[in-house]
C-alpha cells in the first residue's frame, strides 16, 4: 500500500476552529443592509381546503411590509422525478398536513412579523385526514395530493433471481412483520435563508442547503425564472442528513418577499417549526419472508414494504427503489422478490434521513437472520460470515461488489465485542447483538449526476479548492483539501477550500448517498493532475525535460529519476504567473460511466460503485424492571476502503450509530388523530445526546476499492444501517424478547417481558 | 406503424409499455410523447410551458441519437420500426 503523506492522516479540519469558537457564519448569522424579516403563517389542520386567506388586517399593521400566500407563485408543479411532480412552492387550493405555510410576512423586526401572522385570517373547510398507510389504501380514502388521481405516490416490483426455486431449497423458512416510526431528521441547524434581489432583477439566496444545484433547479422552475436569474451561496450547514436537499416554502417566502418589497428579506425557523412540519423518516410496514439452508446459508427473501411519506413524494420514490434494490447486499441473496408501495398521508412531508431506507430493510433482514438462527441452532456471528458477500461478487441483480473487507469487519467486531467469551458467561440481562449492512458510494441517476471541482493556483503557492459538493459537517472540504495536497506534493495547510457559490463553484448533482468522497473525490484528483500538466509544461524547458516527466512531490518540481534536477514549488508557480502571465487553473470532472443508469422498472443492473462494508455488535444491557436499555459498547468493523481521514472516518462511523440509536429506541414524531403533531419540542422529542451513546471503538478494515480516489469509499451512512438490528438483536439477546415494532421502548420491552413470563 | 420504446421507468405510470402500434404512416416525435402520455395513467408533462420544447427533465433519443442531435428536433418524423429511448433525468436523491 502506498505511503502517503496527508492522505490517511487525521489532519485538523479546516472548519474546526471557526466551528468551535463560534466564529463560523451560518445562514441565521447573515445581515444585509435594510433587511427585513420573514415569518410563517402554518396550518392548525392537517387537511383542509382554503376558502380564503384575508391579509388585510396584516398588511395594514405598522412595520409590515408585505404579505403572501400560495397565490404569489406561478402555481408550477416541482418534484424529484419529471413524471411525479406534485409540490408547490405553498399550498393554493388546500393544505395537506398540520404546521404547513400559508402565508408569509416581511416586516421590520420579527415581533413585528409575528404579531402580524395573528392577523391573517384564513377560512378553511376540514377535510378527513389519512394518517396512515392503511388509511392511504382503504377503498374510498380522500386523496391528498391534488396533483395526482391515487394514494399511491409510488412503487415497484423487483424480480431477481429464481425466488420459487430458492424456496424450495430451504430447510428453513419463517416470515415476519416489521413496522417503524416516523422520526424527525435529526439535524441541529434550523432551516433559515436570505435572500435578495440586485438591481438587475437577478436573486441571491444564502441559505442552509444540503444540495444547492438541487434547490436551484427547482426554484427557478417552480417561480418560473431562467437559471441565469438566481445565484446561491451556501455558508456554513449544521447538518442536513437529507433534511435539506429541497426548497421549502421558507426558501420560497423569502425570495417573493424580497422581490415584492425589493429589500433583503430572512427567515429563520425555530426548531419547534422543523419538528413539526419539516422532513421526516417515513413510516414503514414490511413483510420479509427468508429461506435458509440448514447451516444458515440464504437461499431467497421475500419482501413487502409500505412506507407512508407524507403529502408529497420527494425523493422517495429513491428510497422504494433503494428498499428493494439492495436487498441483494450485504449477504449473498441468489433470489429475491420485492414489492414496494409509497403512500400519501397528511402527516408532515419526508424526505430520507442518513442511510436512505437501507437502514430500515436492513432493520427488518438482520432481525429475522437472527431470529433464523436462532431456529436452527447456528451461532448468528457464524450466520451473517457465511452469508458475508465477499470480493468479485455479482449479486442477483447484476451488482458487481469490486472489493469486500465485509468478512474481515465480521471477524473483527465480533472479537472486539468478546462475543466468544461471552457465549460462555456475561452478566444477567446483558446481550449482545450483531448486523451488517453495505451502502453505496453514489448511484448513476440519468441526467444530472456529475462531480467536478477546480483548483486555483495562487502566486504565494498556495492553492483553492472549489467543488460542487456541500460541506455540511461531514468533512468533505478537509478531504477533498487532502486529496489536492497529496496529488499536488504540497502540505495541506497551503490548501485553501473555496466557497460554494453558484457564480464560481462548480455544482453537482448533490450531497448525497455516501457519494462526496468518492465522485468529488476523483473530480478533484482529476483537477490536480490537470494543474500539473499545465505547471509541468511551463517549467519543464527550463529543466530540459519533456512535461511528462515532471514529478510533484515535498513542495519540489523535479525531473523523474533526479530529484536534485528541479526547482521549489514556489519557483515554478512564480515561472507561471510572473514568466508566463499565466494564472493557473485545474479542472478535473467525474462521473461514473461505467455502471449502469438507476432502472427504476426492474432494479437490476450493476448501479454502483464503492460499496463499503460493515459489521457492527453492540453491548446492552436491560431493566427487566424498567425495560430501560443502557448502550454499553459498540464495535464498528467498517470497510470504507483507504480512509482519508481516519479521525473524521470514525466521527462518521460512530455519528451513524448514535444517530440511529435514537430511532431504535426512543424517536417517534407522534400524531393525535387528526393528524396534529404531538410532541415538536426538544422537550418532548426525544434524541439521544453524549449521555446516551455507549462506548465506540472502530475497528477500519484497510481495503483499495479500485475505483475510488486514491482506494477510498463513502463513508457515513452504513453505520446507520447496520446500528438498529444490531440493537434489536442485543435486546433479544440479553432478555429473550423480540420487539419488531420501532421504537423499541421500555413500555414495549416490559410487556413482552410480561407476555413471555406469562403475566 | 409499431414504434419500439425504451424507458428506465414505467412509461404508463402504472405499467409498461416496449412499443406503440399506430394507425398511420408516420408519427413527430412530439406526437409520439403526447400519445404516450394520454395513455399515461399519469400524465406526463413532456414539454415546457410553450409547448414547443423538451421539458428539461427528460431525455429523449431517436434509434440511439439524442434528441439534440436531430435537426429536426421534436418534429423528428419517425417510421416503422424507429427505436425510441425516453429516460427520467432527476434532481436529486437521498
Amino acid at each position: 500500500m502506498k505511503n502517503y503523506k496527508v492522505v490517511g492522516k487525521p489532519v485538523e479540519r479546516k472548519d474546526a476552529r471557526v466551528k468551535v469558537t463560534g466564529a463560523a457564519r451560518y445562514a441565521a448569522d447573515l445581515i444585509a443592509p435594510g433587511m427585513l424579516h420573514g415569518k410563517i403563517l402554518r396550518s392548525p389542520l392537517a387537511h383542509a381546503r382554503i376558502l380564503n386567506i384575508d391579509t388585510s388586517k396584516a398588511l395594514g399593521l405598522p412595520g409590515v411590509m408585505a404579505v403572501i400566500t400560495g397565490k404569489d407563485f406561478p402555481g408550477i408543479p416541482f418534484g424529484t422525478r419529471p413524471d411525479i411532480r406534485d409540490q408547490i412552492p405553498m399550498p393554493i387550493t388546500k393544505v395537506h398536513h398540520f404546521g404547513e405555510g400559508v402565508a408569509a410576512v416581511a416586516a421590520i423586526d420579527e415581533d413585528i412579523a409575528e404579531e402580524a401572522l395573528d392577523l391573517i385570517k384564513v377560512d378553511y373547510e376540514e377535510l378527513p385526514v389519512v394518517l396512515t398507510a392503511q388509511d392511504a389504501l382503504a377503498p374510498g380514502a380522500p386523496l391528498v395530493n391534488e396533483f395526482k388521481n391515487s394514494n399511491v405516490a409510488y412503487f415497484s416490483d423487483f424480480i431477481f433471481g429464481d425466488v420459487e426455486k430458492g424456496f424450495k431449497e430451504a430447510d428453513h423458512i419463517r416470515e415476519e412483520t416489521f413496522t417503524s416510526q416516523r422520526a424527525t431528521v435529526g439535524f441541529i441547524e434550523p432551516h433559515a435563508c436570505l435572500a435578495e434581489f440586485d438591481s438587475t432583477g437577478r436573486v441571491l439566496l444564502q441559505g442552509s442547503k444540503q444540495s444547492p444545484y438541487i434547490t436551484w433547479r427547482h426554484m427557478c422552475r417552480a417561480l418560473a425564472i431562467p437559471l441565469s436569474k438566481m445565484r446561491i451561496v451556501n455558508p456554513f450547514v449544521g447538518g442536513a442528513f437529507s433534511g435539506k436537499h429541497d426548497p421549502f416554502d421558507v426558501d420560497f417566502a423569502a425570495v417573493k418577499l424580497s422581490q415584492v418589497t425589493g429589500r433583503p428579506v430572512k427567515i429563520v425557523l425555530n426548531y419547534d417549526e422543523v419538528l413539526a412540519a419539516y422532513r421526516q423518516r417515513n413510516a414503514m410496514d414490511a413483510k420479509l419472508r427468508i429461506g435458509v439452508k440448514k447451516n444458515g446459508a440464504i437461499t431467497a427473501l421475500y419482501a413487502e414494504n409500505i412506507l407512508e411519506g407524507g403529502p408529497i413524494s420527494g425523493i422517495g420514490p429513491f428510497n422504494i427503489y433503494f428498499f428493494g434494490a439492495f436487498l441483494n447486499l450485504p449477504y449473498k441473496i441468489p433470489a429475491i422478490e420485492y414489492h414496494g408501495k409509497l403512500v400519501y398521508s397528511n402527516r408532515s412531508p419526508c424526505g430520507t434521513v442518513r442511510g436512505q431506507e437501507i437502514v430500515l430493510a436492513q432493520f427488518c433482514i438482520d432481525s429475522l437472520l437472527h431470529m433464523v438462527s436462532e431456529d436452527i441452532g447456528v451461532d448468528p456471528v457464524e450466520v451473517r460470515a457465511i452469508n458475508a458477500i465477499p470480493s468479485n461478487w455479482r449479486c442477483a441483480n447484476g451488482i458487481v461488489v469490486d472489493v469486500s473487507g465485509l468478512p474481515e469487519c465480521i471477524r473483527r467486531s465480533s472479537e472486539k465485542i468478546g462475543w466468544e467469551e461471552s457465549r460462555k458467561s456475561r452478566p444477567e440481562c446483558r446481550g449482545i447483538g450483531f448486523s451488517c449492512a453495505s451502502h453505496p458510494s453514489g448511484p448513476r441517476l440519468g441526467g444530472h449526476f456529475g462531480s467536478s471541482v477546480v483548483i486555483k493556483l495562487l502566486e504565494e503557492g498556495q492553492v483553492i479548492v472549489t467543488h460542487g459538493a456541500t460541506e455540511i459537517g461531514q468533512g468533505a472540504n478537509t478531504v477533498f483539501c487532502q486529496m489536492a495536497a497529496e496529488e499536488l506534493g504540497i502540505p495541506f495547510e497551503e490548501v485553501l477550500q473555496g466557497v460554494s457559490d453558484s457564480d464560481t463553484a462548480i455544482f453537482d448533482s448533490g450531497m448525497f448517498g455516501d457519494r462526496a468522497t468518492y465522485w468529488d473525490g476523483n473530480a478533484t484528483i482529476a483537477a490536480a493532475r490537470d494543474l500539473k500538466k499545465q505547471l509541468a509544461e511551463i517549467v519543464a524547458p527550463s529543466l530540459s525535460a519533456a512535461p511528462e516527466d515532471i514529478e510533484f512531490e515535498n513542495k519540489r518540481v523535479f525531473v523523474r529519476g533526479e530529484p536534485e534536477k528541479g526547482m521549489d514549488w514556489l519557483q515554478a508557480v512564480r515561472k507561471a504567473y510572473y514568466e508566463k502571465g499565466a494564472p493557473l487553473y485545474g479542472r478535473g470532472t467525474w462521473a461514473a460511466l461505467d455502471i449502469d443508469i438507476v432502472d427504476w422498472k426492474t432494479g437490476k443492473g450493476n448501479l454502483v460503485h464503492g460499496l463499503d462494508f460493515i459489521a457492527t455488535a453492540v453491548e446492552v444491557a436491560v431493566d427487566k424492571d424498567t425495560g430501560k436499555v443502557d448502550l454499553i459498547r459498540a464495535v464498528h468493523g467498517d470497510d470504507a476502503g483507504q480512509p482519508i481521514n481516519p479521525a473524521m472516518l470514525e466521527g462518521q462511523v460512530n455519528g451513524g450509530s448514535a444517530h440511529m440509536s435514537g430511532h431504535a429506541l426512543y424517536e417517534e414524531s407522534l400524531y393525535d388523530e387528526k393528524g396534529r403533531s404531538l410532541n415538536y419540542t426538544w422537550r418532548d422529542y426525544k434524541q439521544p445526546t453524549a449521555m446516551d451513546v455507549p462506548e465506540y471503538h472502530v475497528e477500519h478494515v484497510h481495503t483499495h476499492d479500485p475505483y475510488g480516489p486514491f482506494g477510498a469509499k463513502g463513508a457515513g451512512e452504513a453505520s446507520s444501517c447496520s446500528t438498529i438490528a444490531a440493537i434489536a438483536n442485543g435486546i433479544f439477546d440479553a432478555v429473550g424478547v423480540r420487539i419488531k415494532d420501532l421504537p423499541i421502548t421500555p413500555e414495549k420491552i416490559l410487556e413482552a417481558l410480561r407476555q413471555k413470563e406469562g403475566k | 406503424m409499431t414504434v419500439e420504446l425504451d424507458s428506465n421507468f414505467m412509461l404508463l405510470g402504472d405499467k409498461d409499455l416496449k412499443s406503440i402500434d399506430l394507425d398511420r404512416p408516420s408519427i413527430t416525435v412530439t406526437e409520439l410523447l403526447e400519445e404516450i402520455s394520454g395513455r399515461s395513467s399519469n400524465p406526463l408533462q413532456f414539454f415546457t410551458r410553450n409547448g414547443e420544447t423538451l421539458d428539461e427533465g427528460w431525455e429523449v433519443e431517436v434509434n440511439g441519437c439524442a434528441l439534440a442531435g436531430l435537426p429536426e428536433g421534436l418534429g423528428t418524423s419517425l417510421k416503422d420500426g424507429d427505436r425510441v429511448a425516453i429516460r427520467l433525468s432527476l434532481l436529486g436523491g437521498g
